[in-house]
């Protein structure tokens, strides 16, 4: 029986249950066990359970970050756990970013992996791309059991020790980090087959395309973050 | 034009060392002071001892300067003819080869290209030459004097010509042995046949190495330097039957030796559909140079002879990085912008930890293209029973690859013997001739 790993979950006032706009401004608090998301979470994670909930106000990590995570560092203290998982934050802006922020915490200051999940169009996903895996999210609550379904799956993956693979074959968004990958077919065969989906007039398939994005988003990704 | 070349090819099982240089149910057996003589047919080379690596073994080889596949012809011609025999047109008729081995030309001072085989461990997935038996000499060269600051760079001293040129008269002198035999295979190339005129027409631009543009380093044409050449068109079976020879300039991980224009997979895949559903017209070298107005020279040349040709589509395969990424984007660009469809095949240098930006030029008008890997992975190998060559040139001499002390990662070499490096010093990484079995992808 493989030891089960410990999440910690973090989420906003309003998943947490404490209230909407009007709790925006709730400093963190440190739950134990799952609350939220992070009930759906626990029945479908296998190698982890979430065993605590951090809950902060968006507007309280929006707008005093350094105290909301040096709060949030206060609560963890002693506390021994493998990942952080935060949100899904869909497209809510103030909580992409305070999910981004609890991430980054998380993985510069206290070396863990950081795992959350937000729409491609939240602010949240550019910050710092590098300290988490961000899952591709749906843009409204309505799909959280989607977007929790993929989390946990990815949080397992993490947990169980699983080789972590590229980006479009986990579903995370590219992070500026190009590597090479062993392939089945040499680059003369993938080189030839490329070449004569062209002049036979099909369409170029979204392989090349993907080669040729992948590599621009890779560039942009460096030039952004260099 | 040479229009029809025939690989007969005979499979070697194992090399060893004996009285008499013959092969012989698959066990190729070489007579060390004759091969030695051989090998140092003009005398330059010294202290030249022979030794012989297989795959699977704990063996490391290094540093490795060239590798040439062994054969000989019937009729007598230069396996390489104009480089280390009478000049002649390549490309036509019958050549015997030996398969499943290579004679690998080892020095004991590191310089610029030179690189590493592994033959077992994780350096060994990532090239098609951990899979070959090496029969490797080691050699000094013999005008190299004492010091060894002295023409480490890209080869000064005739670009290393000693060892390169040993490599290939070896690797001829172990090809006939089998001139009696029959082989066990034969490979036809034969451009000269009928081919239905509706099928796609298409032509391989390969770069070829002229970074220095001096005498002796860039990619040998018949024993002449290719740096400045006008692009031609080549009947492809010359590529494969010793019309080029390796440079002395690239880095290991991208450098094309000539054991790769012997085999190249892009050329010989092509030609498995050449009929089929291609009509492979011909092989046309980008020779490459440093110099920007020479890159448009070039570029325009090549798209002129696909106009010429009538081709529908070019494969142009890039052969290192830094300047020759202008050149190779350069070209796609242009041949994109005269109405061809090319294919670009080249690596990625993203560097450690694979934050670098993977090329240094990139063009929308670029539309497909595929990459062979990540030049500057790092590698953490461990020690091997043996070492061909000699180690203790790791880090040194601006060996690219390898490093004397790196802020994270602390010196290359060990003392126990084992090492981290990255790909670049990983002999035939990059395999962008069509060898790689590698992709990037976006972590």
């Amino acid at each position: 029986m493989q030891e089960c790993k410990q999440v910690v979950l973090y989420i906003n006032q309003f998943f947490g249950g404490i209230g909407g706009e009007e709790q925006a401004d709730y400093p963190p608090s440190l739950v134990e066990g799952a609350v939220g998301p992070g009930l759906a979470m626990n029945s479908l994670l296998k190698n982890g359970k979430v065993t605590h909930t951090v809950i902060c106000g968006d507007s309280y990590m929006n707008e005093h970050t350094q105290e909301a995570l040096a709060e949030i560092q206060d609560l963890l203290a002693g506390l021994a756990f493998d990942v952080l998982v935060a949100g899904p934050a869909f497209m809510s802006g103030r909580y992409g970013v305070a999910c981004a922020e609890a991430c980054n915490f998380a993985s510069t200051k206290l070396g863990k992996t950081a795992v959350t999940s937000m729409h491609k169009e939240n602010p949240g996903k550019e910050m710092y791309p590098r300290a988490m895996y961000i899952l591709e999210g749906s843009d409204s609550a309505a799909r959280m059991k989607a977007d929790v379904k993929k989390v946990a799956a990815f949080t397992d993956k993490l947990v169980s020790g699983e080789p972590i693979l590229w980006a479009e074959a986990e579903g995370y968004f590219p992070r500026g980090i190009r590597k090479q990958i062993i392939t089945d077919r040499t680059a003369s065969r993938r080189a030839i087959d490329m070449f004569l989906k062209i002049p036979l007039g099909l369409d170029i398939d979204g392989v090349i395309i993907g080669a040729v994005l992948c590599i621009v988003i890779c560039v942009a990704g460096s030039l952004l973050a260099g | 034009m040479p229009m029809k070349l025939e690989i007969g090819n005979f499979y070697v099982k194992d090399v060893v060392f004996g009285k008499q240089t013959a092969f012989e149910n698959g066990i190729l057996t070489i007579n060390e002071e004759e091969a030695i003589s051989v090998i140092n047919a003009e005398g330059n080379l010294k202290n030249i001892e022979l030794h012989i690596a297989r795959p699977g073994e704990s063996v490391r080889i290094f540093p490795a300067k060239e590798i040439v596949e062994a054969r000989a012809r019937k009729d007598g011609r230069s396996t390489f003819p104009g480089y280390i025999g009478e000049m002649a047109l390549a490309g036509e008729g019958s050549v015997y080869a030996l398969k499943g081995m290579a004679v690998t030309a080892v020095d004991q001072v590191y310089c610029t290209k030179d690189g590493l085989i592994d033959m077992s461990g994780p350096a060994a997935e990532l090239t098609h030459f951990a899979k070959l038996i090496h029969v490797c000499f080691t050699a000094e060269d013999a005008m190299l004097g004492t010091s060894e600051a002295a023409g480490w760079y890209f080869g000064d001293f005739g670009g290393h010509m000693a060892h390169r040129k040993g490599a290939a008269r070896l690797a001829e002198y172990l090809g006939r042995t089998v001139l009696e035999q029959e082989p066990e295979e034969v490979e036809v190339y034969d451009f000269d046949q009928e081919v239905d005129p509706a099928l796609p027409r298409v032509a391989v631009v390969k770069q070829l190495s002229n970074a220095m543009g001096q005498p002796g380093l860039s990619t040998q044409f018949y024993g002449r330097d290719t740096f400045a050449q006008v692009p031609t068109v080549m009947c492809p079976t010359e590529v494969l039957d010793g019309a080029y020879a390796a440079d002395t300039v690239m880095f290991s991980a991208f450098r094309d030796y000539t054991y790769d224009f012997q085999n190249a997979p892009i050329i010989k895949g092509l030609y498995q559909d050449h009929g089929k559903k291609v009509n492979f017209v011909g092989f046309i070298p980008d020779s490459n140079d440093a110099a920007y107005p020479d890159k448009v020279r070039t570029s325009n040349r090549i798209v002129a002879l696909a106009q010429l040709l009538k081709l529908d589509s070019l494969i142009v395969v890039a052969c290192a990085n830094g300047h020759s990424e202008i050149s190779f984007f350069t070209t796609i660009i242009k041949l994109e912008e005269a109405g061809f469809k090319p294919v670009g095949i080249c690596q990625e240098s993203p560097m450690h930890g694979g934050f670098t930006q993977p090329k240094i030029m990139l063009d929308p008008r670029t539309k497909a293209l595929i990459t062979t890997g990540a030049d500057g992975t790092v590698l953490n190998l461990p020690a091997m029973e043996r070492v061909i060559g000699n180690l203790s040139q790791v880090g040194k001499n601006a060996n690219l690859g390898t490093w004397e002390q790196d802020a994270e990662l602390g010196p290359s070499l060990h003392e126990d013997g084992s090492l981290v490096i990255d790909t670049f010093a990983v002999c035939g990484h990059d395999g962008n001739f069509g060898w790689s079995n590698k992709a990037c992808r976006n972590f």
